[in-house]
């Protein structure tokens, strides 16, 4: 049995929310609630949810841009919470991220050539010609060419910038790639090109994905096995057709047929949910989602949090339904 | 029937530092009564400024109309004065824009806000009176209770802040919907919205067309979104329309070569997967665009009088129009005026 | 002949490495060029920074400067050997207002530098780390703003002494609190950018940050408030010399002068006049400038159409 590349079990996150100056109450915003998932070596793992789902904070999560509350992360079979300072530098190079905006993910005061040599001016001390050369070879992989290297964030298209992110994420050879919303801000003409570079560019290198989005669409594009996320919570999980071709969650249920298909003649049909997500700071008793739910059973919703349970092909659902 | 609102030929430079950008060539955009239209495509294509054109929003220095005229009822927007625009604007053809929260003043409340527009809007006609500020409530509330919002005589009370996104979105078209216009505008309404979110505001909007019978034109990058709500559809690059036809007739038959590639662009969600094409090259540049059809430089089927003359808009059957050089034939039907 | 090439070689390196940034340049310099008032603001700081530079060489009667005295040539008019007439103790008041411009450049670079030197890293600190750290710093910051410059600085003058180092002194303190409170809020909203979050994920340290990340997305908005305070603290300058508490005569500083040719107003009018004129037209100057480069450099009016 191999062992997965990234092991996340139960994180959890709440961020501190003071109410008041006088108040003895601490709230807290219950961002990640509990989360548990696993990667393995060259597979794409997608988490999808909505404002407030977490899945943004579990990246940040694992990344140690923020520090978890509770629970635990194996990268490489080594426990990420637990490493030294010393080896959350080495662990960060295996591990990079690319983010969501383009337009605010690159310094606007360097050019593209000192954002892409940054990390290996950092870690590798790189210098001159190497430097140059390391630099070029980069950008030709992500499909830029040299008239590029000394231009400006502003003058690039925002699939330019995002593939100069990629460089700069690809410069230390990570294993793990974290893609957070990598297509969001792009024209659809362009999110088709960068996630078929994307493939291609895993197979070449026997990437790592977990791929954090919105997007229903996007995620079946371009994962194996996916995570649907609501309010800190992964309601249901398992391989990614199968989950979209039969939900079985019915916050799952409800999302897929939201999502409106171009098509010529779009089904009327829309499982359409009461009132808006919850805020974080007053998570709903028992199942999270019994505000909202269209099949809610009873009482049980509202007093029970449903432990995952485990389908025989893998999938996981959290709900009563199932037991 | 005459169209509620035709736009011809309108074409629209912008002043930049870099020169002057021609962000309109000659727009044709026709409307009907009753008739959602979804104007589609991507960032920079001109479909926000056309709709600023359309309600004389542009700023004009910059901005500067070339020529062209936008027809509404009969009636050339270009032409008449202030007074008559400010008349039009947000009655008879109202707007909805895409991120709500940049849109309400948030150091008034919704009621306050709302009141200010329904008793701004309620002396259109010469012979009614200004509606006062009691009566002004009553239907404020009523508004907000047909947008769906619960428990609405409480929550007018309620600064925007306090509400979500889908909410706020709401209150946009509760305030646009207001004066019964003859023609909503919504550029990019749900884009900033979560998914389930969106999908309320769609059935609302949809919902609301329904029943009241407004002309829509809905503006948006994403496909799906149109196809949910629109029944025609109008494909723009670049400043152009390239295509105009059905929503059925847009999936089933593309004809131009970009709308084809956007198709192709799509990622698949019904089905099982499909590899997905984007569109090789980029976006021209609007201050010295590609000579003859702005699209030829991606073209992989452009040909050589492509490069040389600007296709017109050639009808092809049933209500199906296409910007392409490809539909000429000698034998060809009807090519609209020019 | 392999000199030439190897010119041309690093030129042309020199032209792609750079080809941004002199764009970056022409486009700034066209678009001050098409504002009016700060084409005007840039002609008037040009003048005074070259009347400042070639000072020494246009003056006319070096020895009034400083001490000298002709009682004989006093009060005298505006006339072809003394274009702005001559002051109470007969020195040409034209040299003394040319001479006094190299002084007022000096005192406020002095001044900037000083503040910008303390108020920077203050700033870039206090955003940076957050915490009670921020506060600290942001409260003293506080209390120093809350008190009216000029009030501040008569104070510290009068702890301190007349004088123009003094002066400069007190300035200096009256000043770096402005910059402490541009820089902090600049870096906190500097701090939630992505680009500063990718810095963090590829390891770079809070150090590399702060100087290789933050401080050059500043320079922009610390650019325009140097230049509108250069107008600005050589007029307080001039107020403190004109009370009396900065520099002292026979200094050719404007403020100074102007106390004098106070006293010899109306008759002897071009005694207050000149100085006045040059410190007008300097302020103005510099606020124009600042102005005209606030609107550059905003990234708001950068490219987009839409």
């Amino acid at each position: 049995m191999v062992a997965p590349l990234l092991e996340v079990k139960n994180l959890r996150k709440y961020f501190p929310f003071k109410k008041g100056f006088l108040t003895r109450e601490k709230i807290y915003v219950k961002a990640v609630d509990g989360v548990s998932f696993s990667i393995f070596r060259g597979k794409s793992f997608g988490l999808v949810g909505e404002s407030g789902s977490g899945k943004t904070t579990v990246a940040r999560v694992i990344l140690r841009l923020i520090e978890p509350t509770e629970g635990e992360v194996f990268f490489d079979g080594k426990n990420l919470f637990e490493v030294s300072e010393d080896e959350v530098e080495v662990m960060r190079r295996e591990m990079q991220i690319i983010f969501q905006d383009p337009h605010s993910s690159l310094n606007p005061r360097k050019t593209v050539f000192k954002s892409v040599a940054e990390p290996l001016i950092i870690h590798e001390k790189l210098k001159g010609q190497k430097l140059r050369e390391r630099v070029e070879e980069l950008l030709e992989t992500v499909g830029l060419k040299q008239e590029h290297m000394f231009r400006y964030p502003h003058e690039l298209s925002g699939g330019q910038k995002q593939r100069v992110g990629i460089a700069r994420a690809l410069s230390l050879n990570p294993k793990l790639l974290i893609l957070d919303e990598p297509t969001s801000a792009l024209d659809v003409s362009v999110q088709a090109q960068l996630l078929n570079f994307l493939e291609s560019l895993q197979k070449k290198l026997n990437l790592t994905y977990l791929f954090i989005s919105h997007n229903l669409a996007v995620i079946r594009y371009t994962c194996d096995w996916v995570g649907v996320m609501y309010l800190g919570k992964i309601v249901e999980m398992g391989n990614t057709e199968a989950v979209f071709s039969s939900p079985k969650h019915p916050y799952t249920q409800a999302l897929i047929s939201a999502v409106p298909v171009p098509e010529a003649e779009p089904s009327e049909m829309m499982i359409l949910l009461e009132g808006d997500i919850p805020s974080a700071t007053n998570i709903p008793s028992g199942c999270r989602f019994h505000t909202r739910c269209p099949v809610k059973i009873g009482s049980i919703c509202e007093e029970k949090e449903p432990s995952p349970f485990r389908f025989s092909d893998g999938r996981e659902v959290s709900c009563h339904l199932f037991h | 029937m005459r169209p509620v609102l035709e736009i011809h030929d309108l074409r629209v430079e912008f002043d930049t530092f870099e020169g002057v950008a021609h962000v309109l060539d000659g727009v044709h955009l026709t409307l009907g009564k009753r008739e959602t239209l979804g104007l589609v495509g991507e960032t920079g294509c001109g479909k926000s400024i056309t709709a600023k054109a359309i309600l004389r929003l542009l700023p004009i220095p910059p901005a500067r109309i070339l020529s062209g005229k936008i027809l509404f009822n009969g009636v050339d927007l270009l032409k008449i004065s202030d007074e008559e625009m400010k008349k039009i604007r947000g009655r008879d053809i109202a707007m909805v824009f895409q991120d709500p929260m940049t849109f309400l003043n948030p150091v008034f409340t919704i009621e306050e806000q709302l009141v200010d527009v329904l008793m701004a809007h309620s002396d259109r006609e010469v012979s009614q009176k200004r509606m006062d500020r009691e009566k002004a409530k009553k239907k404020a509330i009523e508004l907000l209770r047909e947008v769906k919002i619960p428990q609405p005589e409480l929550r007018i009370k309620s600064y925007p802040y306090e509400f979500s996104g889908g909410m706020r979105q709401r209150v946009l078209i509760a305030m646009a919907l207001s004066s019964s216009p003859q023609i909503l505008i919504a550029d990019e309404p749900t884009t900033a919205l979560d998914v389930t979110i969106q999908a309320q505001i769609l059935k609302l909007l949809k919902d609301l067309v329904d029943q009241h019978g407004h002309s829509v034109l809905l503006i948006s990058h994403d496909l799906g979104v149109v196809a949910k709500l629109c029944k025609r559809i109008s494909v723009m690059y670049a400043g152009n329309i390239v295509e105009d036809c059905s929503t059925p007739q847009l999936f089933r038959n593309p004809l131009h070569p970009y709308t084809r590639g956007l198709l192709g662009s799509i990622l698949t969600f019904k089905e099982k997967k499909q590899e997905a094409q984007g569109i090789l090259g980029t976006l021209p540049n609007l201050i010295s665009p590609p000579s003859g059809c702005r699209f030829h430089p991606r073209c992989g089927e452009a040909m050589k009088v492509c490069e040389r003359e600007k296709p017109p808009m050639i009808k092809i059957e049933g209500g199906h129009w296409v910007s392409c050089h490809l539909f000429r034939h000698p034998f060809s039907q009807k090519e609209r005026v020019d | 002949m392999a000199f030439e090439n190897s010119i041309s070689l690093i030129w042309k390196k020199f032209r792609t490495e750079r080809e941004s940034q002199l764009r970056e340049l022409s486009r700034t310099f066209y678009t001050l060029l098409h504002s009016p008032l700060s084409m005007i603001g840039l002609i008037l700081v040009t003048l005074f920074l070259g009347v400042a530079l070639i000072g020494p060489w246009m003056i006319t009667y070096p020895e009034d400067i400083k001490g000298a005295v002709h009682i004989d040539q006093k009060l005298k008019p505006p006339s072809r050997s003394h274009p702005f007439g001559t002051d109470e103790v007969g020195r040409d008041i034209y040299s003394r207002v040319i001479m006094g411009t190299r002084l007022s450049l000096q005192i406020g670079l002095i001044i900037i530098f000083v503040a910008m030197g303390i108020g920077v890293p203050l700033g870039i600190i206090a955003g940076y780390s957050g915490g009670w750290i921020n506060q600290v710093i942001m409260r003293v910051t506080d209390i120093f703003l809350s008190v009216p410059g000029l009030l501040l600085a008569l104070a510290i003058v009068g702890a301190l002494g007349p004088g123009i180092k003094n002066a400069m002194i007190a300035l200096s303190i009256v000043w770096w609190p402005g910059y402490v409170r541009l820089v902090q809020a600049k870096t906190l909203a500097l701090k939630e950018e992505s680009f500063i979050e990718a810095a963090r994920s590829i390891g770079a340290s809070k150090l590399r940050i702060i100087f290789n990340h933050i401080l050059p997305n500043c320079t922009s908005p610390i650019i325009v408030k140097a230049s509108m305070d250069m107008g600005m603290a050589i007029l307080f300058a001039a107020n403190l010399g004109f009370i009396g508490v900065g520099a002292q005569p026979p200094m050719p500083e404007w403020g100074a002068m102007i106390s004098t040719g106070r006293n010899y107003l109306p008759d002897f009018w071009w005694m207050a006049t000149f100085p006045g004129l040059a410190i007008l037209i300097t302020v103005l100057g510099f606020n124009l400038l600042g102005d005209g480069l606030r609107d550059i450099l905003d990234p708001q009016s950068r490219g987009q159409i839409r």
